[in-house]
């Protein structure tokens, strides 16, 4: 496990950790877009799960782009996966990334706290409390969306081609139902070697190297 | 070419001299000895002879030993193949493979192969008996009681042991030795190609031509071009590089990536390099050439190879969004395209959402706590405000009451209930101004504080006091009174 340095906190903070005050931090998965895409190219013709992971990866720092959602699509098909056709509110929600939605839900919390905090010194009246409420809303439904749209620890991708989920933890097991290669599914647990998924087709066991979180644990 | 012969090494002194080889190592450069230029690659031969009947275990490889040269390609298993040299047979091993010259004025390349050899050691004959004595025969000694002894064929044919070849073979001793074959190129010189190289020259030497295709249209905005240049030739392949084709604002492009095929010889093969473009907005594209700068050592001097450029037409997306169409060319200036900003970013982010992540709900949980504290402190500080409009109110309350039950007293001509409003109505307004307890405030306190000022007052005062212990008379003129204390409670009332 690597640590990093707490960033603005300059020496105040190397101190901190040098006295063993701050518990060793893993340093998060970085990546760029450009780097993304082009690994997903490469990987589309013979690992199209791969390709469906490093787009969806892709999607969440470039929401917008038109390359990321034409690939992600090319991706989904050169797995044999349905094309993805998500509702009106889904397509709004995606229009930005979990981390625009995050940053939107802290400035309507502060819009909110601003509100609040100017309403109870009687300050503005007029404008206090309708300030409050928008931010309030907006924290509130930027939150949601930042929540819906941003991938769990568990979210994974199946890269390993049709994989055979089974039924216990081990090769010879009973076959519970087929994962299809780039299939999203929720990885609940990892036991020997295998990786107990959820996904719309059921749970069931499958080898841990055939699924690959979204994002890669630190 | 040099060769190596191994034979004082294996052979027993006593018959060094007279052994054939057993191991012959011979390191071949294609064309002979020559000068070389840095980043060239030739094609090379090893050839290992092992006299027949000598056991050979290979113990790796042939490795280079000069740090000049790269030896690359080499066969894994090599080809073997039954010769002959000065009328004994040997088996040959070749290895293949490209020798590459990476230093300028480097030693000549030399290589190594490190063998087990296994092979009978022949044992010394004793010396022929002189004159007519025949050899010693031990076979014959046996058998010359047998019936056979008289039979001619059966004499004859002890007179020489058929088994004596036998014996003396299964006499040598079986030897294994460890060996390393070695040989050297000789007069193999390395130069420097001339400088200055040209710009886009990675060091690849040789001779190659480019083509280049682009994948099936139709093109639209968002959807990846597949560019493929395919370079053939014959050269240090893994010295051939491109930056492919360069980002603009109507395109955006990802490395080449560069997949090699070996062709026949061990320099020869095809070097595909594909590039991923991203047409930016709709309409008519121009895809520029790809360009390969190589130096060609037959006619000492650089190469560029250029590809044809492409022109396509590019449709729009189906959202109708054309990238580049967000940021259009503003007073000369072209600005950067909103999502090329995205596309083109190679710049590490962090893939884990702000939401999923330890500071987001701090700063969250430190808002609302910034405000909860802040509302708190605006309640305590309003609480402390109605208290004392609690007790304004508390007074008013009083001052009104005095007011009605002076009142009733002069109506009832109850000079006592009369006098006793009126204190308390004034005792009430003076606490406020005076912040002291109502009921300390007496006549004297008055006197003391108002001085002539609150002469009625405390005349109102004394005139309770003397109703309620003095036993005297009170006065008849209690509407006087009434309106006196009226007007003195009215003027406190504005002091308070």
């Amino acid at each position: 496990m690597t640590t990093h340095r707490i960033r603005g906190w300059g020496a105040a903070g190397a101190l901190w950790l040098a006295l063993g005050a701050a518990p060793a931090v893993a340093a998060p998965p970085v990546a760029s877009v450009a780097g993304l895409v082009h690994r997903a190219e490469n990987e589309l013709a013979a690992h199209p799960g791969r390709a469906v992971a490093d787009y969806e990866r892709a999607r969440l720092l470039a929401p917008r782009a038109p390359e990321v959602r034409a690939g992600l699509a090319r991706a989904r098909a050169a797995a044999g996966l349905p094309p993805d056709s998500p509702g009106a509110l889904a397509r709004l929600v995606e229009r930005l990334s979990p981390d625009e939605w995050s940053r939107l839900a802290l400035a309507g919390l502060t819009l909110a706290a601003a509100g609040v905090t100017a309403a109870a010194w009687r300050r503005r009246r007029r404008w206090t409390w309708p300030a409050a409420a928008l931010g309030v809303a907006v924290a509130v439904a930027s939150g949601a969306a930042a929540w819906r749209t941003a991938p769990r620890p568990g979210d994974a991708i199946v890269v390993g081609g049709q994989t055979v989920a089974r039924i216990a933890p081990f090769t010879g097991a009973e076959e519970a139902f087929l994962a299809p290669d780039g299939a999203r599914v929720t990885i609940q647990g990892i036991h020997q070697g295998f990786a107990r998924i959820e996904s719309d087709r059921g749970a069931g066991w499958v080898p841990s190297s055939a699924v690959e979180c979204i994002i890669p644990p630190s | 070419m040099a060769g190596a012969a191994l034979l004082a090494a294996l052979a027993a002194p006593a018959v060094a001299a007279a052994a054939p080889a057993r191991a012959t190592f011979r390191l071949q450069l294609e064309g002979g000895a020559r000068g070389l230029v840095v980043g060239q690659a030739v094609p090379v031969t090893i050839r290992a002879d092992f006299l027949a009947g000598t056991g050979v275990t290979l113990n790796g490889a042939p490795r280079l030993v000069s740090d000049g040269f790269t030896l690359s390609g080499l066969s894994d298993k090599p080809r073997q193949s039954d010769v002959r040299r000065d009328g004994l047979p040997y088996v040959e091993l070749t290895w293949t493979g490209a020798l590459t010259a990476i230093q300028a004025g480097a030693s000549p390349p030399a290589v190594e192969l490190p063998v087990e050899l296994s092979y009978r050691a022949p044992v010394s004959s004793p010396a022929p008996a002189s004159g007519d004595e025949q050899p010693q025969n031990p076979f014959a000694s046996l058998l010359a009681d047998t019936p056979l002894a008289s039979d001619p064929f059966f004499a004859q044919m002890m007179r020489n042991d058929p088994f004596q070849g036998f014996f003396q073979d299964l006499g040598g001793a079986v030897r294994q030795r460890e060996v390393t074959l070695r040989d050297q190129a000789p007069r193999v010189t390395v130069a420097p190609p001339p400088q200055p190289a040209p710009p886009g020259y990675a060091g690849a030497v040789g001779t190659f031509h480019a083509t280049s295709r682009l994948s099936d249209g139709p093109f639209q905005v968002g959807e990846p071009i597949t560019l493929t240049v395919q370079v053939v030739g014959r050269g240090s392949f893994d010295r051939l590089a491109t930056t492919g084709v360069a980002e603009t604002n109507a395109l955006s492009t990802y490395p080449p990536r560069a997949t090699f095929t070996a062709g026949g010889g061990a320099t020869e093969g095809t070097k595909l390099f594909t590039q991923t473009l991203v047409p930016r907005r709709s309409g008519a594209l121009e895809i520029p050439a790809v360009t390969l700068v190589t130096f060609d050592p037959q006619r000492h001097r650089y190469v560029t190879e250029r590809t044809r450029p492409f022109s396509v037409t590019v449709a729009a997306a189906p959202d109708g969004q054309s990238i580049a169409s967000q940021g259009a060319p503003t007073d000369g200036v072209e600005a950067q395209p909103q999502a090329a900003r995205f596309i083109g970013d190679a710049t590490p982010r962090v893939l884990v959402p702000a939401i999923r992540r330890p500071w987001f709900w701090w700063t969250a949980a430190a808002l609302v706590a910034a405000a909860s504290l802040a509302s708190a402190a605006a309640s305590a500080r309003a609480r402390g405000r109605g208290r004392r409009a609690f007790r304004r109110y508390q007074r008013r309350l009083v001052v009104s009451q005095a007011r009605r039950r002076m009142d009733a007293a002069v109506l009832a001509g109850d000079a006592p209930a009369l006098f006793g409003a009126a204190r308390e109505g004034l005792q009430a307004c003076l606490a406020r101004a005076w912040s002291v307890p109502p009921d300390a405030i007496s006549a004297a306190d008055v006197e003391r504080r108002l001085g002539p000022r609150g002469g009625q007052v405390r005349a109102l005062f004394e005139q309770a006091d003397r109703c309620a212990y003095g036993g005297r008379r009170p006065p008849t003129d209690l509407e006087h009174w009434r309106q006196v204390a009226a007007r003195e409670l009215d003027a406190l009332k504005e002091v308070a």
